[in-house]
């Protein structure tokens, strides 16, 4: 081992230190900095636009930023071309070479690393191997179903023992069964093989299902960095309660905050306490995210027997229900004002509808945004 | 409904035969002159007539034999090798440029590569002599080879641009991401990916120079090309079976070479 590689035993596996690209007057990327643990499975996650392919290309070298700086296991290789860098890349239209066989596909980066052919061809039935493919490897790329082309170019990815493998939209082609079963598959990969994953994708719930950590990003910034649990539980910002999962948004003012908690005054709903960890001053206007999963509706003659004080509690008018299977949707209206959705467990009783309800929910499970 | 629309608009029996005759007659404009060129190749006697009294390859035989006529096709073989091997370069790269730019008014620039096929031969001919007499460079093959060039290059460019506009930017991408470095992404992948294009433009290229006449007259010294040397026969004497047997010959490679860039671009779809 030499000594840099001891000294950068520590090193995160990807870091980004004020990241910036600018395509004309166009900012696709503002001032991202990020750091990226080893063997962590990372995923990107925002609308097309945000920024989170660019940032992945930033990583991979194939765009220079036009400001800070990228580390890959310590080492600075922000201006780097992509061959000199040990990351691979899965591309979201796979980009087999057409006019080679899968495992002169595969064997492609070992071959550029003038590797011998015995290596090359062990190491490439192995990768094969890897991901379910093995005996196929005279097959031309053209040959081969969506699902078994992605699993070639994860296979040629990873066949190179990369330190970070990132991966651009790659089950974005699949159908929604074999996009499961990848996901899956990705996950079990990442956590067999030690290798870092940065994963981009505009889908909620495959970054829910698959990631370490979450980033999400809009208008070429991170908003929010955390858990999948962290990000839905306690979504930092609007757009994040927004885009990940659904939430509802009631608008109010603070009228109080004591203890991490707000007292928020909402139009047709009175008095609702949310959590709040910094003190905000009385009198601003905030809103009251709210997941629909979260709140319990009940027939409104019912005795609020059971609310405890660490609940609130309004009356409403059911609009609307909406049978969805596993789940009953209902639209409430809290006066004129306002408006919440509610999902309920299937559980055999729809509300009527055009009945007045009572609905509550934990002080725990709604959290107050700055607008 | 469709029934009732295809009904409606489907020719009736005198309409479709008419249409079939119509046909014919337009292939048959095309290719008529065609046929008789070729059947007089084969005539044995030295004037052209119909009907053909006595077959023969006389006529071919005659060709092979005739010193200015095999030197011509010599000429026009070097020229059109020479020329077609700069243009492959030159549009190769040319295209392979395009492909990479990212400028505003690029597409003009592309045109004023594509410009010389569009403008007339005599334009380009008179241009080009005006350059060389004004360079006091004198005529000879090699200036027609430099006529040549000029339209060469837009056949291979066109042909190569079209196939890069379909690959996928990320194929060079994904070499470079595999530890290629720009030149081993070039041969490795770039290269193949266009292959079938580049030898389909040399093709074409190939065919549009051996029988080119009015860039090369212009540019012409004392060396004849065999499109030159058939043409000034003509204003001596009248075809003879020996210009018929050249003629056919040119038909022939014109064929094989369109044809089988033909195929090339289809194998690749």
């Amino acid at each position: 081992m030499s000594v840099s590689t001891y000294m950068n035993a520590e090193a995160p596996s990807v870091e980004l230190r004020g990241v910036s690209k600018r395509f004309g007057s166009v900012s696709a990327v503002d001032d991202v900095s990020l750091t990226v643990r080893k063997g962590e499975f990372l995923t990107l996650l925002g609308p097309s636009g945000c920024g989170k392919t660019t940032s992945l290309r930033i990583v991979a070298g194939f765009e220079r930023p036009s400001g800070g700086t990228i580390h890959i296991d310590g080492q600075a290789v922000t201006a780097l071309p992509p061959n000199k860098r040990n990351v691979n890349t899965v591309f979201q239209n796979y980009a087999l070479f057409p006019h080679m066989n899968l495992a002169e596909n595969v064997g492609f980066g070992l071959r550029m690393k003038r590797l011998g052919r015995a290596d090359i061809e062990r190491r490439v039935d192995e990768a094969m191997a890897l991901v379910r493919l093995e005996g196929l490897g005279k097959r031309k790329p053209t040959q081969l179903s969506g699902g078994q082309q992605q699993r070639v170019a994860l296979a040629r990815a990873l066949v190179n023992r990369p330190a970070v493998l990132l991966l651009d939209e790659p089950l974005g082609a699949l159908d929604l069964k074999l996009r499961r079963a990848m996901q899956f598959e990705l996950r079990h990969l990442n956590q067999s093989v030690g290798i870092t994953f940065i994963y981009v994708t505009h889908d909620q719930e495959e970054a829910l299902t698959m990631s370490d950590r979450i980033a999400v990003m809009s208008g070429g910034r991170i908003l929010q960095i955390g858990t999948a649990q962290e990000i839905y539980e306690a979504p930092a910002t609007r757009f994040v309660a927004d885009f990940i999962g659904e939430s509802n948004f009631l608008e109010g003012t603070i009228s109080d905050w004591e203890n991490g908690v707000a007292t928020v005054d909402v139009a047709g709903a009175g008095a609702i306490r949310a959590r709040c960890v910094d003190r905000i001053a009385t009198g601003i206007p905030v809103s009251v995210a709210l997941r629909p999963e979260r709140i319990i509706i009940e027939p409104s003659e019912q005795p609020a027997a059971g609310v405890g004080a660490g609940e609130n509690v309004v009356r409403g008018r059911l609009l609307e229900a909406v049978y969805a299977g596993s789940t009953l949707q209902y639209a409430v209206s809290l006066g004129d004002a306002a408006q919440l959705i509610v999902r309920s467990p299937n559980l055999g009783q729809a509300a009527g509808v055009g009945n007045d309800v009572s609905l509550r929910w934990s002080i725990a499970d709604c959290s107050v945004l700055v607008a | 409904m469709s029934a009732v629309m295809r009904e409606a608009n489907a020719p009736g029996r005198l309409g479709r035969w008419s249409l079939t005759v119509a046909g014919w007659l337009v292939y048959a404009f095309l290719y008529v002159p065609l046929i008789i060129v070729i059947l007089y190749s084969f005539n044995a006697d030295s004037i052209n007539a119909w009907p053909i009294h006595h077959w023969s390859f006389g006529a071919y035989n005659t060709l092979a034999n005739d010193a200015d006529l095999t030197q011509s096709i010599k000429n026009s073989l070097y020229v059109s090798v020479i020329a077609v091997s700069i243009a492959v370069i030159l549009g190769t790269a040319a295209a392979l440029g395009f492909n990479r730019l990212r400028i505003p008014g690029k597409e003009l620039f592309s045109f004023a590569v594509i410009l010389p096929i569009v403008l007339p031969g005599i334009v380009t001919g008179i241009a080009m002599l005006t350059l060389f007499t004004d360079l006091n460079y004198n005529l000879s093959l090699t200036t027609i080879i430099a006529g040549h060039v000029t339209f060469c290059i837009v056949l291979v460019f066109n042909s190569v641009r079209a196939r890069l506009a379909r690959v996928p930017a990320q194929m060079a991408e994904a070499a470079r991401d595999l530890g290629a470095g720009p030149f081993r992404t070039f041969w490795h992948v770039t290269l193949p990916s266009i292959r079938t294009a580049v030898i389909s433009g040399t093709l074409l290229a190939f065919t549009l120079s051996f029988d080119e006449v009015v860039v090369s007259f212009f540019l012409a010294g004392r060396e004849n090309t065999l499109p030159l040397e058939i043409w000034s026969r003509l204003r001596r004497s009248t075809i003879t079976p020996e210009i018929n047997a050249a003629a056919t010959l040119l038909i022939a490679v014109s064929v094989v070479l369109v044809g089988a860039a033909r195929f090339l671009v289809r194998e690749e779809e």
